[in-house]
């Protein structure tokens, strides 16, 4: 069985190469040539039938040929390709960059056309063999086992949404020339680029010359975000052990207030020596505990349906409330499960909210792990929360509970379910704010 | 993904090719000028998605029943060619999809419109990419390749082909192209082109000479020659391949154990011919499938398939055959020697051989007593060691028969003879081994020594019975050489190979020779179908299924697109819009600070005009927030009892308002 989804791997794997080969070398009328000496094959297998073979063998010929001679351009072809890529984009949004090429050979670049390179996108065998696309248990059985969608879905989601080829001006020996490129990821997450591919096409323009450029680069592409209601997020503020300063320093850190005569009683690590010095009578430093909100944003990760619409939606509005939620006022604790349960604050002195965005670019769903372990490190926080934002991507009694035990607590809650419009859950909690995927705008309207 | 743009007037030159081609130049001119015209007319004709599917669907619908119609009437009702034709009639077919396209505004169509899988994700995810594509290019390939499977003879359509490419091609290279290089280049293609098309129909020619040689080996549809495997090195090849297949009454078999092709009466070298035996036609009887061979009793009979060469066939025989039946040939032809060859075409004869109880071949000729000087020494010595000569027929034949049961049966010769020594002197002198020619050869020649006319005789041993076919199959291995000896009345058989022969090939046989025997039956059994004739209850299945083909496109599309359409105006009619919480912001407007602005969303506007109202109004009103946002956003929509509490709540509120 593993031996038979082995040969079915190097298939998929030889088939995408090809596939791949083919879109970069073959012009439009290149395909329709490519395609139709293919017909003309099948239709003249046997030449006492048809002429179509006549056909086949012409066209393959000009394919031939034209192959042949798209490889003479690249002959002393030297040039230099600088990207200035920013360091991150959006799901689903066009990122604008600068493209800097350089001619550095001896002959002038006419006529030739640019394209970026991702980094080889196809999944190992393991991948491939564990992964399921969304909505793959839908799939019929013929389609789980070849695996082919899945295939493709792994290949797309690590790739741009396709570009048309950028077509550049001549470029003399040592000539430079900037352009504007734009791509679009598809979906959240690290996009590796390998770098350009330049391009001529042959004298019969059917078939291109490639040279490829080295020029290794990357871009995290934060999810994508929805626009929020003006949110006031109510609760008291709470004595934060370390203060604001809670990453920046080593230790217990307090707020300094003023200088008072010493008590008995007082640590001799609190006496201001200077002050003691200067006014002839032990003077200690007083400080005050600092209190003031933390919210925690919750996001379900424990999923077994891979990363759907609805995961995705879940991935979507968390990093919508990150985007919104100002921390120059506040702490906001990011939780969310994968193999463990990671924990991200942002605030004054600790990350910066991209930074928690592009923690999330990285989410992936932890199937089968227990909702029980991000329950447990909620509940552990929640002496220091003011409130809580839960993510829901499911709702089972655990939930349930986790809920009904962080209200009777009396923390501030907002429980948002994400989940497809016909598998809404029975025994929902009033509360419980039901978001659907493709209408989560709508449904966070009315959201306070 | 960039479209093919393609030149002017290369569509209506695609459509003429085409037109000229399959015989249909007007209807193929009227098709190119129309689809020429289409983009530069002034009237634009835009389908919504759903008819141009739906078009592209009914020109599906004509171009299937095309094909079941053509296979079901055409004169040739093989499947493949029909659909040969069906293609060769594609471009008809797709012309209204790609002239619909040219109408339309933007002069180009959505891929889901040919291509029902997009369709298919597009239903399952509305996101799906749908780009638009002009199918232009891709339709002057079409209208080509349909050309060429009109199979013109002559080299009209490559010069064609060329001509057309050269021609789009030209229009299409790239600006800075240097115009010598690329005649240079397209010539080289063109003559690549050509060289390419002559090898592959020769290859064709080979690789079906080469098929040819294996399925039909044993077949031999000569009559004057055979060339034998005597002296050849190695193992003979066998081939399980079924040649014949023979039905015997019961209880009748024994005049049908060897059925004779062909006799020679002239050996050299490692051939056999037939000399002096010259064909001559048969005319058939009045029924014009019955052929009388020769004159007397035929108390035997037995129906034989035979598996034809080109149509053409040296017929499988019993060796006192007096006369064919059922056998509607085109021409027969019978030699001296015994053979008749037929001409009948399609892949298999059937007839039924009668025959009689002896031999009615005509008496010996000279040739049939010629000792090859090469073997004459040879066979001379053993026929006088063997006390052959003056013996009579009957007592020479027996003798001889003794003499070679003591030889054994091989199908594998090691090394060539050596020295000067011919094969059949090493075969009677050192090994005493050899296959049915060597026997057959060896009898015929010793048995001329002793002074009674032979000849070789070949065809093949009835011996294996197959049950799954209730009949005798004949392979090709079965094929088989013998003796016929003149025994002065008659000629009679004798077949000195030892019995063994048909175990040993047995035993060689492939292991998956039966799951191959049930696909040759069923190849045959598909083969001796009786032509079809499309009746009323035939044309009225057709009817049926075309009707519900049609239907499922249409009808089933009209039901489900209706429910589309409810769900889209359900969608622009916004639910809720007739909440009667409006009637509560209606109210409001009258009390101090509580009207909601026109840039207002009403969220924000309830947040603030909550915090105007007294205790009992604010609850009211936020249960009344709550259930409108229900009504106006829940997919599940609001229940009667809800709707009910909404309405009450707020005609109550409506009825005293704040500040009212």
């Amino acid at each position: 069985m593993r031996g038979a989804k082995r040969l079915l791997y190097a298939l998929l794997r030889g088939f995408s190469a090809i596939d791949l080969y083919l879109r970069e070398r073959l012009t439009a009328p290149g395909r329709v040539v490519f395609i139709a000496a293919g017909a003309g094959a099948l239709a003249g297998f046997d030449t006492n039938q048809t002429l179509t073979y006549q056909a086949f063998t012409f066209l393959s010929a000009l394919l031939v040929v034209a192959l042949i001679a798209s490889g003479g351009w690249r002959r002393g072809l030297q040039v230099r390709v600088q990207r200035e890529l920013p360091r991150y984009a959006t799901a689903g949004a066009p990122c604008n960059y600068r493209l800097l090429l350089e001619n550095r050979g001896t002959r002038a670049v006419s006529g030739a056309t640019l394209l970026e390179r991702v980094r080889d996108p196809r999944p190992g065998f393991e991948d491939w063999l564990a992964t399921r696309e969304p909505g793959e248990a839908r799939r019929n059985a013929f389609d789980r086992n070849m695996g082919y969608f899945r295939w493709r879905w792994w290949i797309e989601r690590r790739t741009p949404e396709r570009q048309d080829a950028t077509p550049l001006p001549t470029l003399a020996p040592g000539a430079r020339v900037a352009l504007r490129l734009a791509l679009t990821p598809r979906r959240r997450g690290r996009l590796a680029l390998d770098g350009v591919t330049l391009a001529q096409s042959d004298p019969l323009g059917l078939v291109k010359g490639l040279a490829r450029v080295p020029a290794p680069a990357h871009l995290t592409a934060l999810p994508k975000r929805y626009r929020l209601p003006p949110l006031i997020l109510p609760g008291a503020r709470k004595y934060q052990q370390g203060g604001v300063s809670l990453a920046t320093s080593v230790g217990d850190s307090e707020e300094f207030i003023g200088l008072r005569e010493y008590r008995p009683g007082d640590a001799l690590q609190k006496i201001a020596w200077k002050s003691f010095a200067r006014a002839g009578t032990p003077i200690v430093k007083e400080y005050q505990d600092e209190f003031f909100e933390r919210h925690a944003l919750v996001l379900d990760t424990c999923r077994d349906a891979g990363e759907d619409a609805v995961f995705e939606d879940g991935v979507a509005l968390a990093a919508s409330f990150v985007y919104t939620i100002d921390t120059q006022e506040c702490l906001l604790d990011l939780l969310f499960v994968a193999h463990e349960v990671h924990r991200y604050t942002a605030g004054r002195g600790q990350l910066q909210a991209t930074h928690m965005l592009e923690a999330l670019a990285g989410v992936t769903p932890a199937a089968g792990a227990a909702f029980d372990a991000l329950a447990a490190a909620l509940r552990a926080e929640r002496g220091r929360l003011s409130s809580c934002i839960l993510v829901l991507l499911g709702w089972d009694e655990a939930r349930r509970t986790l809920v009904e035990a962080l209200g009777a607590a009396g923390m501030q809650l907002r429980v948002l379910l994400v989940c497809d419009a016909g598998a809404v859950p029975a025994g929902l909690l009033h509360t419980v704010r039901v978001l659907h995927p493709g209408a989560i705008e709508a449904g966070l309207a009315g959201l306070q | 993904m960039k479209d093919v743009v393609v030149p002017p007037f290369v569509l209506f030159a695609a459509l003429a090719f085409w037109g000229w081609h399959t015989g249909n130049l007007l209807l193929g001119g009227a098709i190119g000028a129309l689809l020429e015209a289409a983009p530069r007319v002034r009237l634009r004709i835009d389908l919504q998605p759903q008819s141009s599917e739906r078009l592209a669907d009914l020109c599906t619908v004509f171009f299937v029943g095309f094909i079941v119609v053509t296979a079901a009437t055409g004169e040739n009702q093989r499947v493949s060619r029909a659909i040969l034709a069906g293609f060769m009639y594609l471009p008809v077919f797709v012309a209204p999809i790609l002239a619909a396209q040219l109408l339309s505004s933007t002069g180009r169509m959505h891929l889901s419109v040919v291509m029902r899988a997009v369709r298919r994700m597009k239903r399952r995810d509305p996101a799906t990419r749908d780009p638009l594509v002009d199918a232009r290019g891709a339709y002057v390939a079409l209208a080509v390749l349909a050309a060429g499977i009109a199979n013109t003879p002559g080299p009209g359509y490559l010069v064609g082909l060329v001509a057309l490419a050269g021609w789009a091609l030209w229009v299409l290279r790239p600006r800075k192209t240097e115009r010598a290089r690329f005649v240079l280049l397209f010539a080289l293609a063109a003559a690549l082109g050509w060289t390419g098309q002559t090898g592959l129909t020769r290859l064709q020619a080979k690789v079906e000479l080469w098929i040819a040689d294996w399925t039909f080996r044993g077949m031999n549809t000569d009559p004057y020659r055979t060339q034998t495997d005597i002296g050849s090195i190695g193992r003979l090849k066998a081939y399980d391949t079924i040649v014949m297949r023979v039905t015997l009454p019961s209880g009748g078999a024994a005049p049908f154990r060897l059925l004779h092709r062909a006799s020679f009466n002239a050996w050299s070298g490692t051939a056999w011919y037939a000399r002096r035996a010259p064909l001559a036609p048969l005319e058939p009887e009045a029924d014009g499938s019955s052929w009388a061979l020769a004159q007397g009793e035929a108390p035997h009979a037995a129906r034989i398939a035979l598996r034809l060469e080109s149509g053409k066939a040296l017929l499988a025989l019993p060796g006192a055959a007096r006369r064919l039946t059922g056998l509607p040939a085109l021409s027969m032809q019978r030699n001296a020697l015994g053979a008749v060859r037929a001409d009948l075409g399609g892949d298999w004869a059937t007839y039924v051989a009668h025959a009689g109880d002896a031999i009615a071949d005509a008496p010996p000729q000279a040739a049939d007593a010629e000792l090859p000087a090469a073997e004459r020494a040879l066979f001379e010595q053993l026929a006088a060691r063997l006390g052959l000569a003056g013996l009579p027929a009957a007592q020479a034949i027996a003798r001889a028969r003794e003499h070679f049961l003591g030889y054994r049966y091989s199908t594998f010769r090691e090394a060539p003879a050596p020295g000067t020594r011919s094969p059949l002197a090493e075969f009677i002198e050192v090994t005493q081994s050899g296959h049915c020619e060597y026997f057959a050869a060896a009898a015929a020649l010793l048995l001329r020594a002793a002074g009674h006319p032979t000849r070789y005789a070949t065809g093949f041993a009835v011996l294996e019975h197959s049950a799954l076919e209730d009949a005798w199959v004949v392979r090709a291995r079965h094929a088989h050489a013998w003796t016929r000896v003149w025994d002065g009345t008659h000629w009679v058989d004798l077949d000195t190979t030892p019995p063994v022969w048909f175990e040993e090939e047995e035993r060689a046989a492939p292991f998956w020779q039966g799951l191959t025997d049930l696909a040759r039956w069923a190849g045959f059994r598909w083969s001796q179908r009786g032509e079809f004739r499309a009746g009323v209850g035939a044309w009225l299945a057709l009817a049926l299924l075309v009707a519900v083909l049609v239907w499922r496109l249409a009808r089933g599309r009209r039901v489900a697109r209706r429910d589309a359409q409810a769900a889209a105006l359900a969608q622009r009619a916004h639910p809720g819009l007739d909440s009667p919480f409006y009637r509560v912001v209606q109210a409001m407007e009258g009390a101090p600070g509580g009207g909601r602005a026109a840039h207002e969303p009403l969220a924000r506007w309830a947040a603030r005009a909550v915090r105007r109202l007294d205790a009992p109004r604010r609850a009211a009103f936020e249960e009344a927030l709550a259930l409108h946002q229900r009504y106006r956003f829940d997919p599940a929509g609001l229940d009667p009892k809800g709707r009910a509490r909404l309405e009450a709540l707020c005609s109550a509120f409506a009825a005293s308002p704040p500040g009212g």
